[in-house]
Formats: C-alpha cells, sequence, structure tokens
C-alpha cells in the first residue's frame, strides 16, 4: 500500500503532510507520557509481524495488522504507524521521507475510523461470534480504506491514474479478506487470554 | 538496490499500460522512476548514512516533541528486543507442525503475535516502572553527538555530492 516517492502532486504531499501531523499531535496528546512505552513496544511488535511473510495458496503475503493496531493502541495507532513508515522507509527504503505524511494519513486514518466504529463494540461484547464477525469486517474495511486513500491521493494528482486506481483496488480485495481473517483470528484470541488488553 | 531497480520498472509497465495514451504513460513512468530515482539518491547520500543518531539530531534541530523522539528511539529499541522472541516463535511453529499451510498457519501466526503482543505490554510495564524509579524521562534522550567544525560540514557536503556523481 506504500506510494513511491515522484508519484504524487505537491499539493497532494503538503495535504498529507497537513494531516499527518495534526494526526500524530492529536494522538501524542491523547497518550500519556509512561504509556508512551506500551505504545512503542506495541508499535514494534506490529512492526515485526507485517515483515513476516505468509503463505496463503499459490502465493505468499505479509499482513499490516492496520485495524489491530487501530483497536488496541485507538488514538495512538497514528503515532505508532507514523514511526513504523518512517522507520520502513530509513532501513528498508519502502515508500519514502517525503511521501511518508501521504502514506501515514493512508493507513493511520482506516486504524483510528476503524477504533471509532467497531472499539466499543468489540470491547462491550462476550459473544465470541460476534466478536469474531466485528473484527472480520474491521481488518477487511482498513485495507480497503487504506487503498482507498492511496487511490484517491493518486487520482487527485492525475486523472489519467484512475485505471492504475482501480487495479489498485481490485488487488487489494483478496488482501482485505485474509487481513479480515487474521483479524478476527488475533482479536478473539486477544480477548479470551487477556481482555482486559483490549480496553 | 536490485528491488529499488525492480519497483521502478514496475511503476513504468504499470502506468504505461495503464494510461490511456501508452506513448504518453510510458514518458510519465519513467518521469516518475527519475524522480524517484534522484530523491532515493539524495536522501542516500546525505539521511541514510547518518543514521538514526544523525535523524533524532535532525528531529531535535527541527523542534519536534519529545514524545514523537522518545517514541521513534524506543519503538527501534523494542524491535531488536523483542525481534529474537518473535524468531525463536516462529521457528518452533515450523518445527512444530512443517506440513501447516493457509488458514492454518494464519491462524498459528496471529495466535504468536498474540502472545508476543502480551509480553511487550508486560515488558512495558516493567519498563514504565523503571523510568519512574530513575525520576521519569528526563535525560532518557541524553544523546550526546560530538558538534562538527564548519569544514568538517563542509567536507561531508562535498562527499555526499561525490556519492551522488
Amino acid at each position: 500500500m506504500h506510494i513511491s516517492e515522484g508519484i504524487l502532486s505537491t499539493q497532494i504531499l503538503i495535504t498529507g503532510w497537513a494531516g499527518t501531523c495534526a494526526g500524530v499531535a492529536l494522538g501524542l496528546k491523547k497518550t500519556s507520557d509512561y504509556k508512551i512505552v506500551r505504545t512503542a513496544l506495541l508499535a514494534s511488535t506490529f512492526f515485526l509481524a507485517s515483515l513476516v511473510n505468509v503463505r496463503i495458496g499459490p502465493s505468499s503475503t505479509h499482513l499490516s495488522f492496520i485495524a489491530p493496531m487501530g483497536l488496541i493502541l485507538g488514538w495512538g495507532a497514528f503515532p505508532a504507524i507514523f514511526v513504523a513508515l518512517l522507520l520502513q522507509a530509513i532501513l528498508f527504503h519502502f515508500g519514502g521521507l517525503l511521501v511518508l505524511g501521504a502514506n501515514t494519513l493512508a493507513m493511520a486514518s482506516p486504524a483510528l475510523i476503524v477504533y471509532l466504529i467497531f472499539g466499543k463494540l468489540i470491547r462491550e461484547s462476550d459473544n465470541k461470534i460476534k466478536i469474531l464477525i466485528l473484527s472480520f469486517i474491521a481488518g477487511a474495511l482498513a485495507v480497503i480504506m487504506g487503498a482507498s486513500i492511496a487511490g484517491a491521493f493518486l487520482g487527485l494528482t492525475d486523472k489519467n491514474f484512475l485505471t492504475a486506481v482501480k487495479l489498485l483496488l481490485v488487488a487489494h480485495v483478496p488482501l482485505a479478506l485474509i487481513e479480515g481473517v487474521a483479524t478476527a483470528f488475533l482479536i478473539t484470541w486477544l480477548k479470551k487470554a487477556a481482555p482486559e488488553f483490549l480496553k | 538496490m536490485k528491488k529499488f531497480l525492480l519497483s521502478n520498472l514496475i511503476v513504468i509497465i504499470t502506468v504505461t499500460l495503464t494510461w490511456p495514451d501508452m506513448y504518453e504513460g510510458f514518458l510519465t513512468g519513467l518521469s516518475i522512476a527519475l524522480k524517484c530515482s534522484v530523491i532515493y539518491l539524495i536522501c542516500a547520500a546525505f539521511i541514510f548514512p547518518k543514521g538514526l543518531a544523525g535523524i533524532y539530531k535532525a528531529l531535535m534541530f527541527l523542534h519536534v516533541p519529545e514524545k514523537l523522539k522518545i517514541l521513534i528511539l524506543l519503538t527501534l529499541r523494542g524491535i531488536f528486543i523483542l525481534k529474537e522472541r518473535f524468531q525463536s516463535a516462529l521457528i518452533s511453529l515450523r518445527m512444530r507442525a512443517p506440513t501447516q499451510k493457509n488458514f492454518a498457519k494464519l491462524k498459528s501466526f496471529t495466535y504468536i503475535t498474540g502472545s508476543v503482543l502480551l509480553q511487550a505490554a508486560d515488558r512495558s510495564e516493567r519498563m514504565e516502572r523503571a523510568i519512574k524509579c530513575r525520576g521519569g524521562f528526563a535525560g532518557f534522550n541524553s544523546i550526546t553527538h560530538n558538534k562538527n567544525e564548519k569544514h568538517e560540514n563542509a567536507f561531508e557536503g562535498a562527499q555526499s555530492l561525490l556519492q551522488i556523481s
């Protein structure tokens, strides 16, 4: 889902950075001083988990864990995703530094939206099937939203990118389903093993 | 470098095939690849060799909030701390169930992620207590740097320009 350097227009890059700065500032404000340690370690775990390739059918994929980050970290997901993408840009040269704002906005906004829509419902529910379904929808929706925001950035840069945007969205449908299943497994397990973790 | 060239090639092919006019698409794809290469080369010459300590210094210069700087440093440290735990869990999974495939493997992988998450949360609580005992975050970010002289900065700049050329 990373947008490469050199594609987006200056206006979109500035918009991306403005949105990211606002999101990171709000996220940091809502995270207490000592909770930064927890946010950092959980962000590291998600970072490591997203580097592992899992074989599904004939190909392999790596999970992004956008929805679990949102559901567990809440507002803290914004700075956590920003830092994870910054480290990916520096250590592995995925994405880039100029486009970091747009990439963060494309990945962190779905995490936040998923948290605001499904967070309370999942926390308060005791029904395993309901949690499984809600987590699946949250995981799949986060990927689709992320791809849509990245697509919107490309479409707003140049209308001729629209065919490529359609291709991007179609390619993300199977990924969304896999991510949905992974989120459902993870959240159901956490709810059973450590219910206080999601509160 | 191979990955970087491959990703540029994919960008050129995708843009060429999806643009309404193929020739115009090829030129657009080529210009994107060139812009990407220039930005990458500038970053490779000026930013990446500085490492995280250099970037931390730049963040200090830009007056980035203290919380964000601490978050960056702790996340990086957390990656190295938790890497071994994650790797050993994955190796043990491979040894326990070498033929496991598809959703069964995905399920096991998410459970491993969940258990590492809980371990990370426990560790973070211990770290929080240790930081509180030491009097908070004051002095936490005491990475000291040797201040460069003017001629050293000029030498660094010239070296980076040489790398690009």
